[in-house]
């Protein structure tokens, strides 16, 4: 925002709005009083530039939510007119009732929370583990093993979908809720940033909790995973986010709606012979809200964790 | 009580050894103190013996068991670190129980150790309280109760008072003494200051080089130096190590054979009473004072001989001398030898040299 830095007030000061605010000062030469002034008002500019950019920045980021948001409570003609209507008269679930008449959407939500509370559950089980024991002992192959961990954030997913498509058919985990969760649990970027987090605790910490006659399971429950406690619940949000929202393999991974989850469900609602963009996004909401309420509940450590400089 | 044995120990990282072969033996009940300079294998000896680092070779036993394949918690040892490495994520309670529930002590019994330890070390008003919320003193007797909670046979201590200010320092020293009076344990010290090692060890063990220097009292130590590099890390200043010659030809002619060095403390040179001459046994030597260093209650100057080579002295309870020229005394008693190799030699048999040794 360097646009914000106030240019010198001209030396006619008096002719400024706040030349009365520097009149009680006692009359001296024009030299003294011009820098207050200047200083006054560059303070005005920056607050006035604060405040515009916080408005494009609030209309940028909720501006398409509350037009979602809007168009799911509004009537088909509402939602059509011209010029747009940018608020409903009443509340009306209608949109939700018809989206719920067109594609089950119990079905698709049940299959969405199975597949990311298994991947969030299994990818922990995994990366805690894995994490630990890349950052703490010493074994053969270790850097080389880590290496290939790294190397998996590396593929594209579109690269390998069809040979993976191909082993859940001959597997017979086709259209199963595991074929959609197994490939997620070993996130090589979760072992990543976990393992930079477990080596960041003091070794000495954990030598005590040795000499303390604890196990390495109670120095990860004890110790690691509550110093961890930031970095655990981003990796989970960043989980949770993608796997919520995945539409790619849920779609291409299945050939019935079995194991389908919400984000390949909710574009049939336009696949309908009508256009009903007021359906489409109730649908969308069904799919947002539940993201919404994890921000919320995990907002005080989204903001420890971003701000996280380390173990004490 | 435990006795601590180390046999045939060497330790390498990789291509570097750090201990090429130790033998110690740690008598129990007292109070050892591993010290030299850094780098010299003190802190890696420590944690052999905590089960914290793995002998390349050699045997370790404590109290008669040899336990090279003892983990850490099973030792029957405690540890205090440097930097405490109290539990961020506990409570003070819950640090100092944190061994007694990993060894599945009944919780009641639990409580009562904890309340026990907590009343001995002053932690009673903090056991809720979270460990950042304490000074380094108080962090400190945390580390302290955690490990006197377990009552071990062994203490192990690394370094526990080098991150306390210099006030505080004195008085855990006078605290350790103490406790390691009243529990009767053997402890195992490292520091790298002499003064802590001194005024604290029943048995100091002075290394360098990953080799044992010397292994005595304190006052051993003091009196009996075993080469030049013992002679020189107890004291301050350092004893006076120089030349066999530097101290004249009367010197040179009554040294022992093959002494090459010859060693005096800075304490025992005194400045020449003219009033009264010398006595046998007595070398004068004529010396020009260069500086004065005024520490209230001692004096040490700085003065040179005349081949050029620089003494230090140390006095007490006297007047400050002015620069320039000075003759002083040096009983021949108070002089140490050492061979080529910086050994020492043992004492000429004089009769009557026998003569306490103040320790200053």
């Amino acid at each position: 925002m360097t646009t914000t830095i106030a240019p010198p007030a001209p030396p006619t000061a008096s002719g400024s709005p706040h030349g009365a605010a520097a009149s009680p000062v006692p009359p001296t030469t024009p030299s003294t009083a011009a820098p207050k002034i200047a200083a006054l008002l560059g303070k005005v500019v920056r607050i006035f530039a604060r405040i515009i950019v916080s408005i494009l920045l609030v209309l940028v980021f909720a501006g398409p939510f509350y037009w979602m948001v809007l168009t799911a409570f509004q009537t088909a003609s509402e939602a059509l007119s011209i010029p747009p209507q940018f608020w409903v008269d009443a509340v009306r679930w209608d949109n939700f009732i018809a989206a719920f008449d067109r594609v089950n959407f119990g079905h698709f939500a049940l299959n969405s929370v199975i597949v990311t509370g298994g991947t969030l559950l299994g990818q922990f089980l995994i990366i805690v583990p894995a994490a630990y024991a890349f950052a703490r002992f010493q074994f053969k192959g270790r850097d080389v093993l880590f290496g290939v961990v790294l190397a998996t954030m590396m593929i594209p997913g579109q690269l390998i979908f069809l040979p993976v498509f191909a082993m859940y058919a001959k597997m017979g985990l086709l259209n199963t809720h595991l074929s959609l969760i197994l490939p997620f649990i070993a996130s090589g970027f979760g072992i990543f940033l976990l393992r930079q987090t477990f080596m960041r605790v003091p070794d000495s910490l954990i030598e005590a909790a040795r000499l303390d006659h604890a196990s390495e399971f109670t120095i990860i429950r004890r110790i690691m995973l509550p110093l961890a406690k930031p970095t655990i619940v981003t990796i989970g949000l960043i989980t949770f986010i993608g796997t919520w929202n995945n539409y790619f393999f849920p779609l291409v991974w299945t050939t019935t709606d079995a194991a389908r989850t919400l984000p390949v469900a909710v574009p049939r609602l336009e696949a309908l012979d009508e256009i009903a963009p007021t359906i489409v996004m109730a649908g969308n909401m069904l799919l947002v809200v539940p993201i919404l309420i994890v921000f919320l509940l995990a907002r005080r450590h989204i903001i420890s964790a971003f701000t996280y400089t380390g173990v004490k | 009580m435990s006795q601590i044995e180390l046999r045939n120990i060497g330790k390498s990282y990789g291509d570097k050894e750090i201990i090429p072969s130790l033998d110690l033996t740690i008598e129990a009940g007292s109070f050892s103190v591993l010290v030299g300079p850094s780098g010299c294998g003190k802190s890696t000896t420590l944690r052999m013996i905590a089960g914290l680092e793995k002998p390349t070779t050699g045997t370790i036993s404590i109290g008669g068991k040899t336990v090279d394949d003892v983990t850490p918690g099973r030792r029957g040892v405690a540890m205090v670190f440097q930097n405490y490495a109290i539990y961020p994520t506990m409570t003070v309670e819950e640090n100092i129980e944190f061994g007694l529930r990993n060894n599945k002590v009944p919780k009641a019994e639990r409580r009562e150790l904890v309340h026990e330890i907590a009343e001995t070390v002053g932690l009673t008003a903090h056991l809720r309280k979270n460990p950042d919320a304490l000074s380094g003193g108080e962090r400190q007797r945390v580390a302290l109760a955690r490990a006197m909670v377990k009552k071990p046979a062994v203490f192990l201590m690394d370094e526990p008072l080098s991150n306390l200010d210099a006030k505080l320092r004195q008085h855990m020293r006078i605290e350790l003494i103490e406790l390691h009076e009243r529990l009767g344990a053997t402890f195992v010290y490292v520091t790298h200051d002499q003064v802590e090692a001194m005024s604290m060890g029943t048995s100091i063990v002075l290394m360098d080089g990953g080799r044992i220097q010397q292994q005595a009292a304190p006052t051993e130590l003091y009196a009996k130096p075993h080469n030049v590099f013992t002679s020189r890390f107890i004291g301050t200043p350092p004893m006076n190590v120089l030349r066999v010659g530097s101290f004249g030809a009367d010197v040179a002619s009554d040294a022992p054979a093959g002494a090459e060095w010859l060693g005096v403390r800075p304490e025992r040179i005194t400045f020449a009473d003219t009033s009264r001459p010398a006595v046998p046994g007595e070398t004068e030597l004529a010396v020009t004072i260069l500086a004065l260093e005024n520490l209230g209650a001692e004096l040490v100057y700085r003065v040179e001989l005349p081949d050029g080579s620089r003494l230090a002295i140390k006095r007490f309870d006297e007047i400050a001398r002015p620069l320039g020229h000075a003759v002083v005394r040096v009983e021949s008693t108070d002089i140490h030898w050492f061979d080529a190799n910086e050994e020492r030699i043992a004492e000429p048999a004089i009769p009557g040299a026998v003569r306490e040794v103040v320790s200053a």
